[in-house]
């Protein structure tokens, strides 16, 4: 058999030229650096390099690939536009599909409300898009970075920007359209039967929108998505505040969530906050005329009663509405990212806690910091710690910061991070992206349930070729 | 060591600051839309910013596999230095000057350099000008020969070479607006090209010789200022050469918009049509990003009585590409680029495509025509000269 020798990568003639003819020429590269590109997210885990990248426009395309690769059994890993932080995994000889050019917005249906995109539409493009027309996700923007696309926060189940009861991002999923390993194409919630719509996800049986909610591309390739919306509010106002002690914010955001007065609230702590202040709570209010200078008054009295002192809300204005988050700081943006003046990486860790565990992670992270000498020796900084505030806790990110040129505090801001996540699995937490490199430390502690997941997998893609070794071993 | 090479060193710390936020691609502010116009056509990475990046970075890393071959070399060349992406870049890297530098890399080390730069650059060099067109033919549009070499003048008329060989309506209608406004102005015969190309490909050594050559010529003159109708030719002399020389321009430079404008608003003239009219303005990348003057062509029409100004979806600083520098860089892409950035204005359903530059009117007629459009592709300075 015959094989093209690209750099040092074999990849089998006959397969590029099958993928060739299912995409056409310009839609598939085996370019070096374009397998270098699409062999990593923007982590810095240890990644090989795939054998080919295809850019694939429709549906049809994705089931003629995906059943030709589970034919031959080549693993294939799914991209949106490669904005995780947790690792790729990509392992050599694997396509690599880039559904970022899948992008178009099918459907607003404003009777049901709901939104129904491709997987590649971006977030920020599909809120803009609504919004000129009065309407908005009812997960406003996400964690992540505001480009990246629907089906890669359904796929890796993203937290939103969001504290009100209801919207935190898998809820707000309405139905998936996805194709499986065997070519086959399903869809869930009501629009699995041809003759309805997209308009209710929990009826036709088990919810098997939340299957594919957090799978990481292991179940199904996500081809479209439809979420809810919501009319644009009338009134967004904004509150800060300072608290001198975390657990008197902790106290502060589990009233104010009782009273549901959030449209989303952060809870900063780390880099440049003024003298003296450990944590800082930014709050978005929302509302109309008639109510939003009572949940103001009401968000700031609660504040105050738990030693809270205001802040500068502006912070929090332009945070909300530039999208950047220097902003949480008080920096524009350009000036935050080159304050440091070397490159860094950011071993990200995050999970969501439960109220009562807040200040318990919040001790530990900072125990660790302050304690750990080998952070002093390879010039760690610690960037942020923030807390997005849900229902009923907060999703903590914390982003330490290790040079990115010296490959010594590379492997150990990985290390570190691992040994991270194993203190927040010990606290309570429950980390929702994953990676090739953090799954394993995760999901080896939820055992029988990582078993059944496992028993899922068999069932649904017996020769594991989609995104092999992501949350699953490559030998299942 | 060649200079490019060490020139690509200086950017080590920076390249990798880059936080892969995509801003740089993405102009989802307004909707479903792309800001690079080599990424919107081409689809890969390697196309865009975050592909050079990496690129650059590989160069650095002197990764042996990183072939500059046929593929990789057209890749680095398909820029359209419109600066998008450094506009909005978060961690406010300088992309358009890296970008430059690499294709002057590639322009030392690449045995694949696309003929279209090859030929566009002898050109200069034997003709002075991009078109590469004997300078007998030079102002073959001009009637009134005498504006030509007055040394006495206030105001240089610097034309271009796209405004001077191709796109001469505009030059005509400069000429005839400065007539009507009793400007004391000249056009120096023997001007050359800014060395905007040069610049464009990361030769700043080359360019600068061009753009001095020029002031030089400026200097014989008691001038005191230039007057530009192509954005790229200006901002080459007023922001390009002054980074690279450190040296100050020693004019008061001017674009031909800010010059009527100022002449309307002094005398707080309106204009006006006899029958409403509809157009959409395309901010031309090196008047907008580059220059920083977007609200000058708006409150210009605003002047116009009857005019309705229906803006595209890509607007001021988040403006798409008309094909820009892939005139020379990569043809093919540019094409593409043009008939994308026409159908959005097509898309507006306004009668008129305004803009102010005359490669944008080149590279967007273009366009308007491939789709068989009605549209009147036209510079505001022509929309002034027939209503002054």
């Amino acid at each position: 058999m015959s094989h093209i020798m690209v750099n040092k990568m074999v990849l089998k003639e006959e397969y590029v030229k099958v993928l060739k003819e299912i995409v056409g020429p310009k839609r598939i590269s085996t370019e070096y650096v374009d397998r270098v590109f699409y062999s990593k997210d923007l982590g810095m885990d240890p990644t090989e390099l795939p054998g080919a990248v295809l850019l694939p426009k429709t549906v049809d395309e994705i089931v003629k690939i995906v059943t030709f690769a589970n034919k031959n059994k080549i693993p294939i890993y799914v991209m949106g536009r490669g904005s995780g932080l947790f690792g790729f995994g990509v392992k050599e000889d694997s396509i690599v599909l880039v559904l970022s050019g899948m992008n178009k917005i099918l459907n607003i249906d404003k009777k049901h409300l709901t939104v129904t995109t491709e997987t590649g539409a971006v977030w920020l493009a599909v809120n803009s898009t609504l919004w000129k027309q009065g309407y908005e996700l009812c997960a406003q923007w996400h964690g992540g970075v505001i480009s990246s696309t629907l089906g890669g926060a359904v796929t890796a189940n993203t937290v939103a920007r969001t504290s009100e009861d209801g919207t935190a991002f898998g809820e707000t999923v309405v139905s998936l359209e996805v194709v499986l390993p065997n070519g086959q194409v399903i869809r869930t919630g009501s629009a699995a039967n041809p003759k309805s719509i997209p308009f209710e996800r929990y009826t036709l049986g088990p919810d098997l929108t939340g299957l594919f909610i957090g799978s990481e591309g292991t179940f199904g390739i996500i081809t479209k998505v439809s979420l809810k919306i919501r009319r644009k509010r009338d009134i967004t106002d904004y509150l800060s505040f300072a608290f001198r002690d975390y657990h008197d914010a902790v106290d502060a955001i589990v009233e104010l969530q009782h009273q549901n007065l959030m449209q989303f609230g952060i809870l900063i702590q780390g880099a440049i906050l003024e003298k003296d202040i450990i944590c800082k709570l930014h709050i978005v209010l929302t509302g109309d005329a008639n109510n939003i200078e009572y949940k103001k008054k009401l968000a700031e009295a609660i504040c105050r009663s738990h030693h809270g002192e205001r802040s500068n809300a502006e912070h929090a204005k332009n945070f909300w509405e530039t999208y950047y988050y220097s902003w949480l700081r008080g920096y524009p943006t350009k000036q935050y990212y080159v304050r440091s003046g070397i490159p860094y990486f950011c071993p990200e860790v995050n999970g969501y806690f439960p109220f009562e565990q807040l200040p318990k992670i919040f001790d530990a992270v900072w125990e660790e910091w302050n304690t750990n000498p080998d952070i002093k020796k390879y010039k760690g900084l610690f960037k942020a710690m923030d807390t997005f505030i849900t229902r009923n806790g907060g999703f903590v990110w914390f982003d330490p910061l290790f040079p990115k040129l010296d490959p010594d505090a590379v492997k150990f801001g990985l290390q570190f991070r691992n040994k991270m996540l194993e203190l927040f699995m010990e606290l309570g937490g429950c980390p929702a992206a994953m990676s090739s490199a953090t799954s394993p430390v995760i999901l080896s502690k939820i055992g029988p349930t990582y078993e059944f997941m496992k028993l899922l997998k068999k069932a649904i893609d017996p020769n594991n070729i989609l995104n092999p070794g992501v949350l699953f071993p490559e030998e299942l | 060591m060649v200079q490019s090479e060490a020139q690509l060193k200086e950017y080590l710390n920076i390249v990798y600051r880059c936080i892969g936020c995509n801003f740089c691609l993405e102009n989802s502010w307004v909707g479903p839309y792309h800001g690079c116009p080599i990424f919107d056509v081409m689809g890969f990475e390697s196309y865009g910013p975050r592909g050079r990046n990496l690129i650059i970075k590989r160069i650095l890393a002197n990764d042996e596999k990183l072939k500059l071959d046929k593929k990789l070399t057209e890749r680095i060349f398909s820029c359209a230095d419109c600066g998008y992406c450094e506009e909005f870049c978060m961690a406010g890297l300088p992309l358009v000057e890296m970008f430059r530098t690499l294709m002057n890399y590639a322009l030392e080390h690449s045995e694949y350099i696309p003929n279209s730069i090859e030929s566009a650059h002898k050109r200069l060099v034997n003709k002075d000008n991009i078109f590469g067109l004997s300078e007998e033919k030079k102002f073959d549009w001009l009637e009134d020969k005498s504006v030509l070499d007055r040394k006495d003048a206030e105001i240089i008329y610097f034309v271009g070479c796209t405004t001077l060989y191709n796109q001469t309506q505009i030059a005509k209608a400069i000429v005839s607006i400065l007539k009507k406004t009793h400007a004391n102005f000249t056009i120096l015969s023997n001007e050359k090209c800014c060395g905007y190309p040069f610049y464009a490909t990361g030769d700043l050594k080359k360019g600068t010789k061009f753009t001095k050559e020029n002031i030089k010529l400026f200097k014989q003159t008691n001038a005191k200022i230039v007057l530009f109708s192509c954005p790229g030719c200006m901002k080459t002399f007023i922001r390009d050469y002054e980074k690279a020389t450190k040296e100050h321009f020693p004019f008061k430079a001017m674009h031909i918009l800010e010059y009527i404008n100022n002449y309307l608003k002094e005398r707080r003239i309106f204009l006006h049509f006899d029958r409403p009219l509809s157009a959409t303005y395309h901010d031309p990348c090196h008047l907008g990003r580059g220059l920083k003057l977007y609200d000058i062509p708006r409150e210009l029409l605003s002047r116009i009585e009857n005019l309705r100004l229906i803006e595209m979806p890509r607007a001021r600083d988040k403006s798409f590409c008309c094909g820009g520098a892939l005139t020379t860089n990569n043809p093919k892409i540019k094409e593409k680029v043009s008939e994308r950035r026409a159908k959005e204005a097509i898309d507006t359903g306004a009668q008129v495509f305004l803009q102010a530059c005359p490669t944008c009117a080149l590279n967007l007629k273009k366009g308007v025509s491939k789709l068989k459009s009605d549209i009147v592709v036209k510079d505001i300075v022509e929309l002034f000269d027939e209503l002054l």
